[in-house]
């Protein structure tokens, strides 16, 4: 079963917004782009065109949430969480208003226009952010659960959107804001993954099972606040971990995890994959997840190579 | 207006440059060029205009010592506070903290975020049908931020007549003239071509100041923006219209002449 995320999205705001009358939408000329039309349709009242003016929009959000309202602003991600980095700062953030930020599009999602409209940064960014809550999901029931968590959530908000359908591997979910869901129990390895990559992680556990190798796999639909509890309890039983993000491995997921680890004494080794420097490449989707590293096998294969570094 | 209401209005101007001064010669240095240059805005709206409904948003946070000297006079803060000025924990920091200081509507102090923060607090009131208005004060160097242009044209577009700005139009900025720095066109002109009703008065005119306020909005269904031509420095002679006193830093000979200017100003009121 593969669900379409701005569809999931769209269908889970207007049920929202149907249920609390604060909620208000913001588009930067994104409404339709980014799964908001359904609602901009039912609610005009409640739905806000801004136009390309990112800077302003949020700005707008910050003042709509100052009066009471509930601003959810969906665009591509860059230009929120980057273009308008100062005005999520300053203004959602360090006010600590309740404005939830939809990244519509996160990593590498618009694969073929370039580095401009690819986001590997914004998680880097958005864990800067004074009061920010990070949310990545994955797929259909990650998105429904995020977007809920979101406005049950008071304060900001940035929830990173997947834009690819996704096959849904587990059928059987566990989410709960600010909880590790542990998706495969290991004691060799345990993979850290966030966002579409929990689904390429399950892949490269299968895989890795032929191998004799027994890896766990931990989704983390919650970045910001990170479970570390649970991070520590696998620290604490496996021979490596390994963090794979859509994502710079520079200040992301990874990141958070290492530092997190970085104090205990007793810890097995941190490898943070993920995408090196700045998305420079551009093509179909899975082949750069694949020219990434990012994909179910390559995921796999670096475990491997992890596993044999470990060994010698 | 009754010429009562001009010099009760005066004094709240001199009354904030007071704040400002003292503030400043106390703690070493502040930015004064530019809290002295809306010192008679501030009294005007703080004193003659703004219901206890309405909301005023510093947009060029750094002005604060202004702000800060409305809400001394307005009895929404102890004054005394202002001896803590930029000291560690300080509800009065450099840029004025919402979350510090009661009476500080919006924490500001990069430029530029004003305007468009001030849309949503308009366009709140259009949706929920609240009376209340918003003022934005900003700078005239600040109309540079690209941000600025952006609110504009939204508050055009979605008819935010409940929404004035104002320009503290001093014509300086930290490294000179505005007009040599950033300023192509009038701002008349520029915000009149974003669809906005302008009008131009000597910023330093509490009564001219006072109604044009008061007739805002000035056109159905458009913003307002009072264009107030101000002087850097206002009041402290030395310090006028020099773009070197942006961020002030008294010696001790400045700070006798500063504190004797505002003794000898506020001879008029000792009657």
């Amino acid at each position: 079963m593969s669900l379409d995320p701005r569809k999931v999205f769209g269908e889970t705001l207007l049920a929202l917004g149907r249920a609390n009358e604060r909620i208000v939408a913001v588009s930067c000329d994104s409404a339709s782009g980014a799964g908001m039309a359904d609602f901009f349709k039912e609610f005009p009242e409640r739905s806000v065109e801004a136009g390309i003016s990112e800077q302003n929009a949020i700005g707008i959000c910050a003042g709509l949430a100052r009066r009471g309202f509930i601003p959810v602003i969906a665009a591509i991600t860059p230009f929120l969480t980057m273009r308008a980095y100062e005005q999520v700062r300053d203004d959602v953030g360090y006010m600590n208003l309740n404005v939830k930020i939809v990244g519509s599009g996160g990593g590498l999602a618009y694969s073929t226009l370039g580095s401009t409209h690819q986001a590997v940064e914004d998680v880097a960014l958005m864990r800067t952010v004074p009061n920010m809550t990070i949310l990545c999901p994955c797929d259909g029931a990650d998105i429904r659960k995020a977007l809920e968590t979101a406005f049950e959530t008071q304060g900001p908000v940035y929830i990173r959107m997947p834009r690819q359908p996704r096959e849904v591997i587990a059928q059987q979910r566990d989410l709960r804001f600010g909880k590790a869901e542990i998706l495969k129990d290991g004691k060799d390895i345990a993979i850290l993954a966030t966002g579409p990559m929990t689904e390429e992680a399950q892949v490269a556990a299968e895989m890795l099972k032929k191998d004799g190798i027994d890896a766990a796999v931990l989704g983390f639909m919650t970045v910001r606040p990170l479970d570390e509890e649970t991070i520590k309890a696998y620290a604490g039983k496996v021979g490596a971990i390994v963090t794979v993000e859509e994502h710079s491995v520079i200040n992301g997921f990874g990141s958070a995890v290492a530092q997190c680890l970085a104090p205990e004494k007793e810890k097995p080794p941190v490898y943070i994959t993920g995408i090196p420097e700045g998305a420079k490449e551009t093509g179909p989707y899975k082949e750069l997840l694949d020219y990434y590293g990012l994909t179910g096998e390559r995921i796999a294969e670096n475990i491997k190579k992890i596993k044999g570094l470990m060994q010698a | 207006m009754t010429d009562f209401c001009t010099d009760a209005l005066e004094k709240g101007a001199h009354n904030i440059r007071k704040h400002i001064v003292n503030t400043i010669v106390n703690n070493g240095e502040g930015h004064g060029g530019s809290a002295l240059s809306c010192a008679d805005i501030l009294s005007v709206l703080f004193f003659g205009i703004m219901d206890p409904g309405d909301k005023f948003l510093l947009s060029g946070g750094h002005k604060c010592l202004a702000l800060y000297g409305a809400l001394a006079e307005a009895g929404t803060i102890d004054p005394s506070v202002l001896g803590t000025y930029n000291r560690l924990g300080s509800p009065v920091p450099g840029h004025p903290d919402a979350s510090k200081l009661p009476g500080v509507e919006f924490s500001t102090g990069s430029l530029g975020h004003g305007l468009p923060v001030g849309c949503g607090y308009a366009l709140a009131a259009k949706m929920t049908g609240d009376g209340y208005k918003t003022y934005v004060l900003m700078g005239d160097g600040e109309q540079g931020e690209g941000s600025v242009w952006e609110a504009a044209a939204f508050a055009s577009l979605h008819r935010l007549d409940n929404l004035i700005a104002v320009i503290d139009e001093n014509g300086l900025q930290i490294n000179g003239r505005t007009a040599d720095i950033s300023k192509p066109t009038d701002f008349e002109d520029r915000y009149g071509a974003f669809g906005w009703s302008v009008k131009t008065v000597d910023g330093h005119d509490v009564k001219a100041l006072y109604e044009a306020f008061k007739s805002a909005p000035f056109e159905e269904g458009k913003p307002s923006v009072v264009v107030a031509k101000t002087v850097k420095g206002k009041g402290i002679s030395f310090m006028e219209n020099k773009a070197e006193y942006h961020h002030w830093h008294p010696g001790e000979s400045e700070a006798v002449e500063a504190l004797r200017q505002m003794e000898e100003a506020e001879k008029r009121w000792r009657t």
